[in-house]
């Protein structure tokens, strides 16, 4: 822009914030947790050395550990189907309204997530009380006897988790969808398509980097949640968040825990890796 | 609305929306339910919001989450003004570099971080509590206004700095008299956003603050845990309301002052 | 004379492998309107924004008013500019887009505003000053940026096709508007434009630039009738062009062979020797269709212009060959057989 050596150097000088954060408080940090996770600690002295073994990523085959490794991600593939199975219809129904309508609808979807994670989540042990509205409602309609089982289970997280990352698969999609013109569903009509055709043929692949990108932003954070299963799983079902916090916090084996946060990232790494085709075109 | 076409997604929609709103509306009802078990309703008390709002560990837990949200909101703007400027003079790989950064910092898990910092701080003697907290928020929190602000600098006209640096004006005076009055709504926004997420935040406060006054999210997370009491409704909405405030501030910002900024940056082509 | 306002010696500039202007020398008279035309990327607006300071050359010297600011930045120079899409600051009205540079210059207030108002004035936006520059039409914008810039009295005015973004009509008017306040102001205009005709109604001097290079410099009648490239008479206006070679002088100036019309005569810049392979430039009004003498051709199509009409004709090896003919003159219609001939005068050789 301006002439001059000076300015090039302070041009350079702008990015110095950002990429002198992010070095040090985010991948050095991430850096250190990977070389701690092949260390060893005394559960007595509290004193970690370094044999670079891999007797912390063993330890997570431990059925303790592997359940809960296992549970984490039936619990994130489940709920992030959960968001697409509910968020998808909702998505296309918003896409198919007049502009006004549109916005309006998403307000109303934005609004609740725009509220405290943790008042929401509690918000969800209300409703999903024993004796609570919905147990009130399903009895109703008989689809129940006895007080409502689902609090403090798995399936309870699944529930929580879906409410609390719907939003976050309903916006891309949207936004995928809202770019196919009405015209064009009209056309593949015309061509002959029926309802459910074009639905296969035209929204599908259309909408599939929006739904890419969903299930990414979903998936990944549900994997390592925290609030969620500790506040909905009653301190009795966890996820892999919560063992990590315990390992580091009460425990005290920084290593082990070290271990169990590079497996998140390894599986996040993977997860990303095997959706790239998909979001990459949606980052166009 | 146009419901009669799409009859089975308008049903699913109907449906998820009240799933979305179904336990906010309880919380509201039993934040004024003068029933303590909150098994049925007793009529209408605003006894809990006055409990809540003299509860010491509110009120300092309160104080503790305004401290850092407004820190760590600064520190994420500066990172984000400085950042999306540097970007915008970038090369293609610069940029690319960045822009991974930024969306790794908002992908990877809470808790990986989180404990990676936790380790970092431990291990180099360095003191958790407040200070450690707002740099764990700032990680991911300016990653955020980053995003936000970086939308704004692309569709910022070069042109208009330029023309200024010809009048006269010295870099800083560019920045200060024409860059910055056109990042203005975007600034706005990614502040509010930042605080918010910052207010909002558990995970890394809960590794990062030591023995340091807990949060309000943090307190709200000890009481559910120690049983329910009508007093969390209560917080609930105030909290709920608060940060629908700002949400609701900051998206005005960026659609009212975007779209007269945007308005007046396009090329001249409607005359009066 | 008086020294040149602007003087650029040697000043190339590249953007990594693509070279958009190659060394350049070229000298602008002071107090004169003063054109830089060619195609888009033929790089006449990188010139423009190195002589502002917007960019950096590569190399050479760039001297305004006889002082080197090769190494000034933009802040420091005095130059200013009026952008092609104005840049009209939006967050300031259009009393503060006009007082910005005199601000930064830290003058006392009354001086401002004095300065402002007249300028007001010169542009006649006088009562427009609180109006955002959104509030303007195109033709207003317009007067805006060309009174934020002159209110700095700059030694030279850059202005990067100011009226690009305008309707024909407006435009047309905002020429002549232009010519005016340069002449009024007596400030060095340096007007960057893709179109040449509104290069020809307002300068003094046209330079005209091909891929980085500059072909011509010259006052606009002579650009136009004496083109030195080729692609100089193809731009400035439309060419017939015949390929020949020079058989010997004649008069003032030479006899050339055209494959398929004979020998022509026509003029040519000094030193063309025999043999060598020229072309040979006509201007289609220069063309006439009923001559004695000439050679023949047919007539492909006629279009009627109103004032004129343009004749398309078919002249066998020759090619295609476009006259223009005035509107009320002999009727020609498509198939007659016409004379085509030339006088030595209109006709200019091209190396």
């Amino acid at each position: 822009m301006i002439a001059g050596r000076r300015n090039q150097l302070l041009r350079g000088l702008l990015g110095l914030p950002t990429f002198g954060y992010v070095l040090a408080f985010f991948l050095v940090p991430l850096v250190m947790i990977a070389v701690y996770s092949f260390a060893r600690v005394s559960l007595v002295t509290f004193d970690i050395s370094f044999d670079w073994n891999l007797d912390n990523y063993r330890q997570i085959h431990d059925p303790l550990y592997f359940d809960t490794l296992v549970r984490s991600i039936v619990l994130s593939v489940g709920a992030t189907a959960g968001c697409l199975l509910l968020g998808f219809p909702l998505a296309y129904f918003i896409s198919r309204q007049p502009p006004i309508w549109q916005k309006l609808l998403l307000v109303l979807v934005i609004v609740p997530f725009w509220t405290s994670f943790v008042v929401r989540t509690y918000a969800m042990v209300n409703l999903l009380e024993g004796h609570g509205p919905l147990a009130d409602l399903l009895r109703g309609l008989h689809v129940i006897s006895g007080p409502l089982q689902v609090l403090y289970t798995p399936r309870a997280i699944g529930i929580g988790i879906i409410y609390s990352y719907l939003p976050l698969m309903v916006l891309p999609i949207y936004v995928a969808l809202e770019r196919i013109d009405d015209d064009l569903l009209a056309a593949a009509a015309d061509l002959g398509a029926g309802p459910r055709r074009v639905f296969r043929r035209v929204v599908l692949p259309l909408a599939m980097p929006g739904v890419a990108v969903g299930c990414v932003i979903v998936g990944i954070p549900a994997m390592g949640e925290y609030v969620i299963p500790e506040i909905l799983g009653g301190g009795k079902t966890l996820m892999l968040g919560n063992i990590i916090t315990t390992q580091f916090l009460t425990v005290g084996d920084i290593p082990f825990g070290s271990a169990l946060a590079v497996s998140l990232m390894g599986v996040m790494a993977v997860t990303l890796l095997a959706t790239r085709r998909f979001t990459r075109v949606e980052a166009q | 609305m146009i419901i009669r076409k799409h009859a089975f997604t308008a049903a699913v929609s109907l449906l998820v929306v009240i799933f979305l709103w179904a336990p906010l509306v309880i919380v509201a009802v039993n934040s004024v339910n003068s029933n303590p078990l909150l098994v049925r309703w007793d009529g209408f008390t605003t006894d809990w919001y006055r409990q809540a709002l003299s509860n010491s560990d509110v009120r300092a837990g309160l104080r503790a989450t305004i401290t850092i949200a407004a820190a760590s909101t600064a520190a994420s703007l500066v990172i984000a003004v400085t950042g999306s400027l540097w970007w915008r003079r970038a090369g293609r790989r610069g940029r690319r570099a960045f822009d991974s950064l930024t969306y790794l910092r908002i992908m990877l898990p809470e808790v990986v971080f989180a404990t990676a910092l936790f380790l970092v701080f431990t291990r180099l003697h360095l003191q958790l509590g407040t200070v450690a907290v707002v740099i764990g928020h700032t990680v991911w929190n300016s990653a955020y206004a980053t995003l936000i602000v970086q939308a704004r600098t692309a569709s910022l006209d070069p042109a208009l700095e330029d023309a200024a640096a010809d009048l006269g004006a010295s870099p800083w005076r560019v920045f200060r008299r024409v860059t910055m009055p056109g990042l203005l709504p975007a600034i706005v926004a990614a502040g509010l956003l930042a605080f918010t997420f910052s207010f909002d935040d558990i995970v890394t406060t809960f590794f990062l603050n030591g023995s340091d006054t807990p949060t309000l999210p943090v307190v709200i997370m000890s009481m559910i845990r120690f049983r329910i009491s009508p007093e969390i409704n209560a917080i609930g909405i105030l909290v709920m309301l608060f940060t629908v405030t700002m949400f609701a501030i900051a998206f005005l910002a960026v659609i009212r002052l975007g779209r007269g900024a945007r308005r007046s940056l396009s090329l001249p082509e409607t005359p009066e | 004379m008086t020294a040149p306002a602007v003087s650029i010696e040697g000043v190339s500039k590249r953007y990594g492998e693509v070279v958009a202007v190659q060394p350049l020398d070229l000298e602008i008279p002071d107090a004169s309107f003063f054109s830089i035309i060619g195609p888009s990327g033929c790089g006449k607006t990188t010139t423009l924004r190195m002589l502002a300071g917007l960019e950096t050359p590569d190399g050479g010297v760039i001297r305004v008013g006889g002082q080197d600011v090769t190494r000034t930045p933009a802040y420091r120079r005095p130059v200013n500019t009026v952008f092609q899409s104005y840049a009209l600051f939006p967050h300031l009205d259009v009393q503060e887009n006009v007082a910005f540079g005199l601000r930064e210059e830290r003058r006392p207030r009354e001086e401002i505003d004095r300065r402002v108002r007249e300028m007001m004035e010169l542009v006649r936006l006088t009562g427009r000053e609180r109006a955002r520059p959104r509030q303007l039409s195109g033709g207003q914008q317009q007067r805006v940026a060309l009174a934020r810039a002159l209110v700095k009295h700059p030694a030279v005015l850059l202005l990067d096709e100011p009226l690009g973004a305008l309707d024909m009509k407006l435009r047309k008017e905002l020429q002549t508007e232009l010519k005016d306040t340069q002449r009024r102001v007596g400030i060095t205009f340096v007007y960057v434009t893709h179109d040449q005709e509104e290069a020809f109604s307002m300068s003094d001097q046209v330079a005209v630039m091909n891929e980085g290079v500059l072909e011509q410099v010259g006052a606009p009648q002579e650009v136009y009738r004496r083109p030195s490239t080729v692609f100089v008479a193809d731009f400035v206006g439309q060419a017939n062009r015949f390929a020949g070679s020079v058989s010997g002088p004649s008069g003032e100036g030479y006899q050339v062979a055209v494959e398929g019309a004979g020998t022509v005569a026509a003029q040519g810049p000094l030193g063309l020797s025999p043999g060598a392979g020229v072309s040979v430039v006509v201007r289609p009004e220069n063309i006439g269709l009923d001559g004695a003498t000439g050679f023949p051709a047919t007539v492909t199509s006629v279009s009627y212009l109103g004032p004129s009409r343009s004749v398309r004709l078919d002249a066998g090896g020759l090619g295609p060959i476009l006259a223009t003919v005035a509107g009320d003159g002999r009727p020609v219609a498509e198939g007659d057989r016409v004379n085509v001939f030339f006088s030595a005068a209109d006709a200019w050789i091209i190396p």
